[in-house]
């Protein structure tokens, strides 16, 4: 198991992995307070930091570079601070000066200096992960794991409404402080492995993610570490395939795929889900328009079983969408074939009233109520048919006064439970 | 002895963003009741608020909670926020929000117990929300969010009630019972200070009102503020000499 740590696979593992909990617990955070950007801006703030540290202690003590660019980051931030209390600059605008005017500094030192190591700062390289810095990683992200587990509920309070916080006699400013330092250790740990642009993967990809399976911060956490853990695995594993294939980006691209896994087939307001849920809706739209085009003819027609071709012309449907349609009426026992074309039952001739009523008393409603023109009311009742619900329909009847003919004349059907409670 | 205020504010001015929104206000509440802060929009309700809580530093006078100053009572109070500063995408549920209430108490490291969470649920069956408790509070319609925050505030258990325009884009229903909850509230002698617009029904909630237009245009019994003179005063527009010499002075004060 040692041994294993010390080989390069190894140590990424290892690296991957603290970096996937550390990210992920930080990152649930970032993105309920709204501070995504926030975490960018850090990650390009330190470079000085980071810089200054490398040429500071020789032989690039991971500790002293920690240091400086957590020192670096704190400064960015009281800077944004000042910026925006001084100027009432928006957070964006002053997050983007600030950021720039930092990582810009960091350039120019790095091209008058050339310090070593720094190139992993930059490009991230988790093969350059030394020993001594799995260690600093080991522990920051224990430091990390141990003030959320422990101070959950306080952050939790802050972040949700830091007015309340204070009442509660809470330090809000102490509270934000802290995670701000612990934010700052997260990007610095994980710049090594992913490069400067490439944390905001790390921190906001698991988060977001996570998003999608709950509505709980506390579950979240938890699917934020799993998320951050895998997709961090995954990159590496998948960066160790063949030889030159980048760690940092491929971590970046696992954890993308696994977000979109998430947006898909995540029980919260999953795209799969709500596609799903759309394509039932148009399907019983299109089988009412066809109950109520049906029932119509045969109110006009006065007969109870139609041809299917006398429908298609009538909707403008070909007769194979018909079929379709009645077929699925047949399923649902709204419908019965015969011989010369369907007929409906008697539960279809009900839905089919039910809408063809709920039609005729929203017409007659935007005419006497909304003071809509007789030649007007057809289209949007088309609409409204399917979306009046059966509370609705009673409210209206009642409102029109139970009303028996239409604006164009045609009888309105009988309410359900009218007709029974005679 | 003479019974020390609830709430104390002495000459008490404040700016925000170099505006004056408070100038000389000067007001005390009892202990047990019912108070009404009225003012048209803009004329310094919520800045009052936040003066009280501490969250809005003033320029000059003082504000004291139970006769100490803000910093050290402020743990008596609990607060109702508008519904607007609250993000209501925060992954929270109603249990969540109500559990917040209780962590007063509770050293930072200690995990809450069967006793807060029995706290919370009392609270939100006293405002008829128990039912709602595992949902997400961004799924809550107007008035059941307001009701979960007066949740919060009841499994707080504090001395004073500050509450911020709570009845807007809530149904006729719901304030009753809010109102309802705010009577039981000053029967256990509670005082509870609450921004609110609606002149009619002011009348009917409220034993105290205060109407503030940058000052106190009055304060008192209910039916002696409620004149027209007074309402004039204070929704006929800012007194324009007040408001100059004011912003004048918070100016040049922070130059």
């Amino acid at each position: 198991m040692i041994e294993w740590l010390h080989t390069a696979a190894g140590t990424a593992m290892t690296a991957a992995f603290l970096l996937g909990i550390s990210g992920g617990l930080t990152g649930v955070f970032v993105v309920s307070r709204r501070m995504a950007l926030t975490g960018d801006m850090l990650s390009h703030a330190v470079l000085p930091g980071v810089v200054g540290g490398i040429l500071w202690g020789p032989g690039r003590h991971p500790l002293v570079v920690l240091g400086c660019a957590v020192v670096a980051g704190l400064v960015a931030a009281g800077l944004l601070m000042a910026l925006m209390r001084s100027t009432r600059l928006k957070s964006d605008a002053a997050l983007g000066i600030v950021l720039s005017v930092f990582f810009a500094l960091g350039l120019a030192m790095i091209s008058k200096w050339k310090p070593g190591g720094v190139q992993a700062y930059l490009f991230g390289q988790a093969a350059a992960i030394s020993s001594g810095d799995l260690i600093l990683l080991a522990c920051s992200s224990g430091v990390v794991v141990l003030g959320v587990i422990f101070g959950f509920r306080v952050l939790l309070v802050s972040s949700f409404d830091p007015q309340h916080a204070r009442l509660l006699g809470i330090p809000v400013g102490w509270v934000d402080r802290c995670f701000f330092i612990a934010l700052s250790v997260s990007v610095v740990v994980a710049m090594q492995a992913v490069g400067v642009v490439l944390v905001s993967a790390l921190l906001v990809t698991p988060a977001i993610a996570a998003a999608r399976m709950s509505r709980r911060l506390v579950s979240q956490a938890w699917w934020a570490c799993g998320f951050g853990v895998a997709g961090a695995l995954v990159g590496v594993w998948l960066s160790l395939l063949r030889p030159g294939l980048p760690t940092g980006p491929l971590m970046a691209l696992s954890l993308a795929v696994l977000f979109v896994a998430a947006a898909l087939f995540g029980p919260r307001d999953g795209l799969l889900q709500r596609g799903l849920g759309r394509m039932r809706q148009r399907r019983r739209i299109d089988t009412e328009n066809l109950l109520k085009s049906a029932w119509v003819l045969m109110e006009e027609r006065a007969c109870s079983e139609l041809a299917i071709d006398i429908l298609a012309e009538r909707v403008g449907v070909s007769r194979k969408g018909i079929r379709r349609c009645v077929a699925s009426l047949v399923r649902e026992c709204d419908a019965e074939l015969v011989e010369s074309g369907f007929s409906l039952t008697p539960s279809g001739r009900r839905r089919a009233s039910e809408i063809v009523r709920r039609h005729r008393l929203w017409e007659l409603y935007l005419m006497r109520r909304a003071d809509y023109a007789a030649d007007h009311v057809h289209d949007d009742a088309e609409r409204a048919e399917h979306w009046i619900s059966g509370e609705m329909e009673q409210g209206l009847a009642k409102m029109l006064n139970h009303p028996d003919v239409d604006p164009h004349g045609s009888i309105i059907p009988r309410g359900v439970e009218r007709e029974e409670g005679r | 002895m003479k019974e020390v205020p609830v709430l104390e504010a002495h000459d008490l001015c404040a700016s925000y963003r170099r505006r004056p929104v408070l100038h000389g206000v000067d007001v005390a509440l009892p202990k047990g009741v019912l108070v009404g802060l009225l003012g048209p929009n803009g004329a310094g309700k919520s800045s009052f608020l936040k003066a009280v809580m501490g969250e809005l530093k003033p320029d000059s006078g003082w504000v004291k909670l139970f006769g100490e100053p803000v910093s050290r009572a402020r743990h008596r109070v609990a607060y109702v926020p508008q519904r607007e500063s609250v993000d209501w995408d925060f992954p929270v549920t109603v249990a969540d929000v109500a559990m917040m209430g209780t962590y007063g108490g509770l050293a930072w490291w200690r995990r809450a117990g069967a006793q807060e969470r029995g706290r919370a649920m009392e609270a939100l069956d006293r405002v008829g929300m128990a039912s709602f408790a595992r949902q997400p509070i961004g799924e809550l319609s107007g008035g059941q969010q307001q009701r979960v925050f007066l949740a919060r505030a009841l499994a707080q258990d504090s001395e004073l009630l500050l509450m911020d325009e709570p009845f807007a884009g809530v149904d006729a229903a719901t304030e009753e019972s809010i109102v309802d909850v705010l009577r039981e509230l000053r029967s256990a002698g509670r005082t509870v200070l609450v921004v609110h617009h609606d002149l009619q029904t002011a009348r009917r909630y409220f034993d105290l009102l205060m109407i503030l237009n940058l000052r106190v245009v009055a304060f008192g019994a209910t039916e002696e503020v409620l004149t027209s003179g007074n309402l004039d005063a204070a929704y006929g527009g800012r007194l324009t000499l007040l408001n100059e010499v004011a912003s004048r002075s918070v100016v040049g004060g922070k130059m």
